[in-house]
């Protein structure tokens, strides 16, 4: 029998990192550290978070520095459209079974 | 938000980034080495304005380091779920072999005759801890070739994509072994001559030893064996000179010894753990012996030559080509594994 295509899926990580980032602005990758209160490591982030850009989930930009400015310019994390989508149908079966369960 | 950086200085992770840009791949510097660094260095700019920046800057650092070595484990990470398990498997038995071997080998020394005995009836736990501590990076320059070559075992390098973790877990492997033997060890040895002769001499026996071979950096070895050379006593010279192959031939150990598991693995002879462990032991006791044979050749015997340090590389460097050879013409018998 051919195998179907597999539905996309969301780890705990990538579901922390869509909470923070699906309501607000772009983010760095340890301003998410820093907000996700010990779920997300700084260690693991910046390969969860490419990996994420690999299966279209989220897109980044690097920041605009300003003339003159030291230092290496930093990348900015945004949720694609694709991605929220599968956010949302996640947390719809999430919600979905958590009432079928009660 | 940041503080400002004084234009025409670099930051800590600039020279890190330029190196880490001619090492890997565009992708991955786009995706792991630019953003990791970038946000530590705004974490440098945002402490410098606080008046902090010594203590960030050293933090900064040992995270450079750690990045470093994350991202030569990303570079080497598998494509497909297959991989994935082999990609596991190399680095559960590296970590677990490192370990347990300078574990052990720190403890069997620690627990032998002599001065660190003599230091533990005389001392206390703590002090036990303490001299622990001080024998595990000697303990660690063993446990790594052994644990590269135990987690190469477990691997199934058939495919060419599955040969470059190996081959990167040789390399990793060897510079820290090198890294080790060069800055660490000579150190740690001395700590730990030092402060079990000193618990000795605090019961009044003996005072504190001189630096022997194994507590001398690179930069000792070389300037004592040139002292002798100079005064025309090559027996003593060779010692040092020895020294300094060993350390080398060491570090060189981890490449040859994964080509050679390379060889191995996917074989019966690496079929099971218990197998893999066997062979481990096995090789590590034969390049031991061997080590200490060629070691004892060259100070007593080809005074002129340390060469025969290089004894054991060069045998299993043999038997790494010859079971190569093997595997291609398909003389050695494989086992299928999940």
């Amino acid at each position: 029998m051919a195998k179907s295509p597999s539905l996309p899926k969301l780890s705990s990580k990538e579901l922390v990192i869509f909470d923070l980032l699906a309501a607000g602005r772009p983010k760095y990758g340890l301003e998410l550290v820093g907000e996700s209160g010990g779920h997300l490591k700084r260690g693991t982030i910046y390969v969860t978070l490419g990996r994420m850009e690999d299966k279209g989930y989220l897109e980044s930009e690097v920041e605009e520095r300003r003339p003159g400015a030291v230092g290496l310019p930093r990348r900015r994390y945004r949720p694609t459209a694709f991605g929220l989508r599968v956010y949302e149908a996640w947390h719809l079966l999430r919600s979905t079974l958590a009432w079928g369960t009660r | 938000m940041a503080g400002e950086h004084e234009p025409g200085t670099s930051l800590p992770g600039t020279r890190l980034h330029a190196w880490l840009a001619r090492v890997v791949s565009s992708e991955t510097m786009q995706r792991i080495v630019s953003p990791v660094l970038a946000d530590f260095q705004d974490e440098i700019r945002v402490v410098d304005s606080h008046g902090h920046l010594r203590l960030m800057a050293t933090r900064v650092r040992w995270m450079g380091a750690l990045a470093t070595a994350l991202i030569l484990n990303f570079m080497s990470r598998p494509a497909s779920p297959g991989e994935r398990v082999q990609h596991r498997r190399l680095w559960t038995g590296v970590s677990m072999a490192c370990v347990a071997v300078a574990v052990s080998q720190s403890v069997m020394i620690l627990s032998q005759s002599g001065p660190a005995g003599e230091a533990l009836s005389a001392g206390s736990p703590a002090l036990a801890i303490m001299l622990l501590l001080y024998l595990l990076p000697s303990g660690l320059a063993v446990g790594i070739p052994c644990g590269v070559l135990l987690g190469a075992l477990t691997c199934t390098p058939a495919a060419p994509g599955r040969r470059r973790p190996l081959a990167l877990a040789g390399v990793v492997g060897s510079v820290i072994v090198l890294l080790l033997l060069a800055f660490v060890v000579p150190p740690s040895n001395q700590a730990y001559r030092v402060t079990a002769w000193r618990a000795i001499s605090a019961a009044g026996v003996r005072a504190v030893p001189e630096k022997g071979v194994r507590e001398m950096s690179f930069g000792e070895l070389e300037q004592n064996a040139a002292k002798y050379r100079s005064i025309d006593r090559s027996g003593h010279a060779a010692t040092y000179e020895v020294e300094r192959h060993r350390r080398l031939a060491l570090a060189a150990a981890c490449v040859v010894l994964v080509w050679f598991a390379a060889g191995l693995a996917g074989t019966r002879l690496a079929s099971s753990l218990a197998r893999r462990l066997a062979v481990t032991a096995a090789v590590a006791t034969l390049y031991v012996g061997l080590f200490g044979w060629g070691s004892y050749i060259a100070t007593r015997v080809t005074v002129d030559s340390p060469a025969p340090v290089w004894i054991p590389n060069l045998v299993f460097l043999v038997l790494a080509a010859a079971l190569q050879i093997a595997r291609r013409r398909g003389g050695v018998p494989s086992v299928s594994r999940g």
